[in-house]
């Protein structure tokens, strides 16, 4: 064993002790119980459960494994609710968050902390003074623009244009990238400007190279954020055919599958996460602290 | 003179044209409907259309509503159960996350595991594990050790805690990940100073490792009455406010008078009085980042 690395409170000298050698043995053992039947036994139950058919989930005598793996059921269950449409729809809505936020709010965050016209201070002021001001009373109003936008006079019901809309202007992200920027040398900003690059030119082909992992982090977090997003799509699409996978796994609920069956599409809404995570989940746990002002 | 006046002028209107489209976005999904929420709390609407000015009446209608004490406890009721299911939890796991020397990485992708997961999937998750028959995960438990089944969601006593406890083992990983970072920065010569003074690894974590995260729990803390004081999606996911509104929160009261009984005025009359409780709570949260931060 090795610790020449402390990490912790506990030290190699501590480990020497008995005593502390059992306390950090009872809490290795308790996080590692606890983690597999806490965070991931009830996912785990979730899947195993789906291959159940619904008179052995009904069965007291069952255990906890089902009498059989059927693979194929997986495929029968995903073109029984048409996952796939759900899964194009929500690419779609996650694809178009991810864009707007982007270009919209990183072009913003980078006029703030590159090009800083005449009265960015007061638009950075004003900008984090809303982002403390409690969103409770705007759900009405918005809706009532959604279904007919004051000047253009046209309903965004059942579009993502709302969605969309709403990720550019979460302020939150205009704030972390602006903070990110502001760590980036601006001699090479000023260099391309000698050349006479456009500003929107010198953040797509300065900017974002330079600043890629705050890129990443955005991108990531507004993936998994449209991923499940339910209030606004819930309240706003009201037809079958845009329905976003948040939406569709509630109204699984009510829905006439038997329960093995929303067991399993349960599990098909997680999948696209799970992948992502285990693809990237680095930059996503170290993303978190990028984010900390995202709390 | 004159070559830099225009070079700043060319500076300032093509900065303001790339920020132009972030300013609009900004304008209409925050500060108009923000403005028009508070106006038309005060207007006489037919449908979610306005026919008149209202005065004080939409307030006084929600007040007197026979269900609004019962509103006001359940909302202090999740945000109690929040904090003592949700506030430690995170505290703890990161404690014992930085103590370890094995697996740990690994631990920490376990741990954040549920907070990878999409957030209406976690509150349908529960809502399976809870089936109130024998097919939910508890209670198969419960009866495999010879319990009797329990209703767990319809259960009217209990039910907020069952749906702030979700709430907690998705959140948990992440703020975690928080501490844990505040802990990775603590000096560890204090650690060495604490150790020659015989102190033990309890003492040495409320002598060293407490204080040191005592800003942000504290931050943390209030963040978390602020977000939990508008609860809306979980219970509306979980149990549509019941059984017999024991699970309704003043957020998903605004949901109901809004788009289930189409009296949108009641509802920003609430998210009013909402707004205002939660703006007091925010001043006092930025008063004490202050005082916290002026501190450090």
């Amino acid at each position: 064993m090795n610790y020449k690395m402390d990490k912790g409170v506990l030290t190699s000298i501590d480990m020497k002790q008995p005593k502390y050698k059992v306390l950090y043995w009872l809490m290795f053992s308790i996080l590692l119980a606890g983690g597999i039947l806490i965070c991931i036994l009830p996912v785990v139950w979730i899947f195993l459960t789906g291959f159940k058919d619904a008179n052995e989930i009904y069965d007291l005598s069952s255990g906890f494994f089902p009498k059989r793996i059927d693979l194929g059921k997986i495929a029968t269950v995903w073109n029984a609710m048409k996952f796939y449409k759900y899964y194009v729809n929500t690419f779609v809505m996650a694809g178009g968050d991810i864009l707007f936020t982007i270009i919209v709010g990183g072009v913003a965050g980078y006029v703030l902390s590159k090009v800083k016209p005449l009265g960015h201070r007061i638009i950075f002021t004003t900008l984090f003074t809303l982002t403390l001001m409690p969103g409770t009373c705007r759900t009405v109003p918005l809706y009532m623009m959604f279904s007919d936008f004051p000047y253009i006079h046209i309903s965004m019901l059942e579009t993502y244009w709302p969605m969309w809309i709403m990720a550019a202007s979460d302020i939150f992200n205009i704030i972390l990238f602006k903070n990110f920027f502001d760590g980036i040398s601006t001699s090479l900003v000023e260099a391309a400007k000698i050349d006479g690059a456009s500003d929107l030119k010198i953040f797509f082909q300065v900017m974002i190279p330079l600043a890629l992992p705050i890129f990443w982090v955005v991108g990531l977090f507004t993936f998994n954020g449209a991923m499940g997003t339910f209030f606004w799509p819930y309240l706003l699409i009201t037809s079958p055919e845009k329905r976003v996978l948040g939406v569709q796994i509630y109204n699984l609920k009510t829905s006439t599958f038997s329960i093995d069956y929303q067991l399993l599409g349960l599990l098909f809404a997680m999948l696209p996460q799970v992948i992502i995570f285990g693809l990237f989940q680095k930059r996503i746990m170290g993303g978190v602290n990028i984010g900390a002002v995202k709390g | 003179m004159k070559d830099n006046f225009k070079s700043n002028a060319k500076k300032s209107i093509s900065g303001w044209l790339l920020i132009l489209p972030s300013i609009l976005c900004v304008y209409f999904m925050i500060v108009r409907p923000q403005v028009l929420g508070i106006a038309y709390s005060f207007a006489k609407m037919k449908g979610f259309r306005i026919i008149g000015f209202a005065g004080l009446d939409n307030y006084v209608r929600v007040v007197k509503d026979s269900l609004f004490p019962k509103l006001l406890f359940n909302t202090f009721s999740y945000t109690f159960w929040s904090i003592i299911i949700g506030y430690f939890v995170p505290i703890l796991l990161a404690i014992v996350l930085n103590e370890m020397v094995h697996f740990r990485n690994g631990f920490r992708i376990m741990t954040y595991f549920p907070a990878a997961l999409p957030g209406v999937a976690v509150m349908m998750l529960w809502y399976f594990l809870y089936y109130p028959d024998a097919s939910g995960l508890f209670n198969m438990i419960l009866t495999k050790l010879g319990f009797k089944s329990y209703i767990w969601l319809q259960d009217p006593k209990w039910v907020i805690p069952w749906i702030v406890l979700p709430m907690t083992w998705h959140g948990s990983g992440a703020t975690a990940l928080y501490y844990f970072a505040a802990l990775q920065s603590v000096n560890r010569e204090l650690y060495e100073a604490a150790m020659m003074d015989g102190a033990g690894f309890i003492r040495r974590i409320r002598v060293v490792a407490f204080p040191h995260i005592a800003s942000i729990s504290l931050l943390f803390l209030v963040k978390q009455i602020i977000g939990v004081f508008s609860i809306l999606e979980q219970p509306l996911q979980m149990t549509d406010g019941g059984p017999n509104n024991a699970s309704m929160s003043l957020g998903l009261q605004t949901y109901k008078y809004a788009f289930v009984q189409n009296k949108p005025q009641l509802a920003m009359a609430l998210s009013v009085i909402m707004f205002l409780i939660l703006c007091i709570a925010t001043i006092f949260y930025f008063k004490m980042e202050k005082k916290l931060s002026d501190n450090m």
